[in-house]
């Protein structure tokens, strides 16, 4: 086989920019076949995949513009053109999340900021219709906006919470009488109950806010809280537990206001948990028939 | 064709034709007028950025249809995307912008053949070739056809980064140092492929 010299690097540079080569250079051949190459795939895009790319690109440089979303209403904005060539699934997919995905969100925050200032200023005072003032709310809160209720909802979420803590109240009291003997009493202080109330209290109204609660959810998780500090009141006891790093104040048999635990009776077998708090709501529902009162 | 800026400056952008034409590389915006342009389309006019979709379309699709990626057209326009999407990190001039742009080609190209799990060894049989839009010249039709058939074997026998390294050079214009970046080799890599590939091509046309 004839052994090919090494070509130099000025007949290369002529040889891919499409020139013809030196006479004596041996490499016609070669030129031929890049200048035929450059021929045959430099042809250039036809018209309508040109018309369709450049409109798919005008919608990303839009969407990656940093400049102010006013100054470019979003409801010009479209989806990307059908391409004559027809995108295969994947990328149509790809293209279309990228294209929408910050689309969304800055349509989402814009829109909200657009209604708001619609309204004059209302939204952010509460003085919209009812409806709309509680619409805008929950959309608004939805992309990080506070904005208040409408006067209706406020008063469904008062009710949700008094509900709530209603039903902890209850759910209390049904524990501390729903044991098997009854030997055991839980009393918490004054200071833990009213917090705790309050705590679920609000956290029932933030649920309600967001979507509405479900009564019969709400007792069964009041129940369930007033069973596990129970069960917490049960571990504290000196019996279950070691020595306490802190022995609180002396008891006080005339106040019901100090952290501690009563006994009626004799200490029940070390480890013993009444059935009902074991492993979370068991037991009676407060006010069913035939429950605790 | 050709395009002109809106301020009227009269200066006239080289661009590609439609697919009855055969171009060659297509002559650089010198100096100015590419500065200028690359500076109108990070400001998002439309113009500017029909302009280098038009200077640079016809060295993407050019070079993705001879590496015979089934969809070329679909893979240019996602090169453009990330064009969009990256102009903010590019600096140079006009010849680093086409070699930038390349370089993305490559790596979709890369993305593609990874994505479809297999890259061409073999050129595409004569129904493929037969499949593109014809010149209406008949006799023009059969040459380039035989020719296409040909150019593919001929560059069948090579292997997979020399024939990287010659179609960016031939099809997209890039330097040698140019094409080292775009494939990750150094350049000296680079040079000697080119040297044995094109040796190989000498030898089958031999």
């Amino acid at each position: 086989m004839k052994p090919y010299g090494k070509i130099s690097e000025q007949d290369l540079d002529r040889l891919f920019s499409g020139k013809a080569p030196a006479e004596d250079s041996g490499l016609q051949n070669l030129a031929r076949v890049v200048q035929e190459g450059q021929s045959l795939f430099l042809t250039g895009v036809e018209p309508e995949i040109e018309a369709a790319h450049l409109a798919g690109l005008m919608q990303m440089v839009n969407l990656t513009d940093k400049g102010d979303l006013a100054a470019r209403p979003a409801s010009n904005v479209t989806g990307p053109h059908v391409q004559a060539s027809g995108l295969p699934k994947r990328r149509r997919r790809f293209m279309l999340e990228s294209l929408f995905a910050s689309l969304t969100a800055k349509l989402a925050a814009g829109g909200i900021a657009v209604a708001m200032a619609a309204t004059g200023g209302l939204a952010g005072t509460g003085n919209l219709p009812d409806q709309a003032q509680t619409g805008l709310s929950r959309a608004a809160e939805k992309v990080g906006i506070q904005i208040p209720l409408g006067e209706s909802a406020e008063k469904a979420l008062e009710a949700a919470e008094k509900a709530a803590a209603d039903a902890l109240q209850r759910a209390q009291a049904a524990a501390e009488l729903d044991e098997d003997n009854g030997n055991v009493e839980v009393v918490d202080g004054e200071n833990g109950e009213p917090n705790e109330n309050a705590a679920f209290g609000q956290s029932v109204a933030e649920r309600a806010r967001q979507g509405g609660v479900n009564g019969q959810d709400i007792s069964a998780e009041a129940r369930a809280r007033a069973e596990e500090r129970k069960a917490a009141g049960q571990a504290n006891r000196p019996e279950n537990a070691g020595p306490p790093a802190n022995p609180g104040p002396p008891a006080d048999a005339g106040s019901q206001s100090q952290v501690g635990i009563e006994k009626a009776s004799d200490t029940p077998a070390a480890g013993f948990i009444p059935e009902n708090v074991a492993g979370g709501a068991k037991g009676k529902p407060a006010g069913t028939p035939g429950g605790r009162p | 064709m050709t395009v002109h800026d809106p301020d009227g400056s009269g200066a006239a952008l080289a661009i590609g034709g439609g697919r009855s034409s055969r171009l060659s590389l297509p002559e650089p915006i010198i100096g100015e007028q590419f500065e200028s342009n690359l500076a109108a389309a990070r400001t998002g006019a439309e113009w500017a950025w029909t302009n280098l979709y038009r200077q640079l379309s016809p060295l993407v699709l050019g070079y993705l249809r001879a590496q015979q990626v089934p969809e070329p057209e679909d893979l240019t326009a996602e090169v453009f995307y990330q064009v969009v999407r990256s102009l903010g990190t590019f600096q140079g001039g006009e010849a680093e912008f086409r070699s930038w742009v390349l370089v993305i080609a490559h790596r979709k190209l890369i993305d593609d053949y990874r994505y479809r799990g297999r890259r061409p060894a073999e050129p595409a049989g004569s129904e493929v070739l037969e499949s593109r839009t014809p010149t209406g010249n008949v006799e023009h039709e059969a040459l380039d056809r035989l020719s296409e058939t040909d150019f593919r074997q001929l560059l069948a026998g090579l292997t997979t980064e020399q024939r990287d390294v010659l179609l960016l050079r031939m099809l997209g214009g890039l330097s040698v140092p140019e094409v080292a970046a775009a494939i990750g080799k150094r350049p000296g890599a680079v040079q000697a492929m080119q040297q044995r590939a094109l040796a190989k091509l000498r030898r089958r046309l031999a």
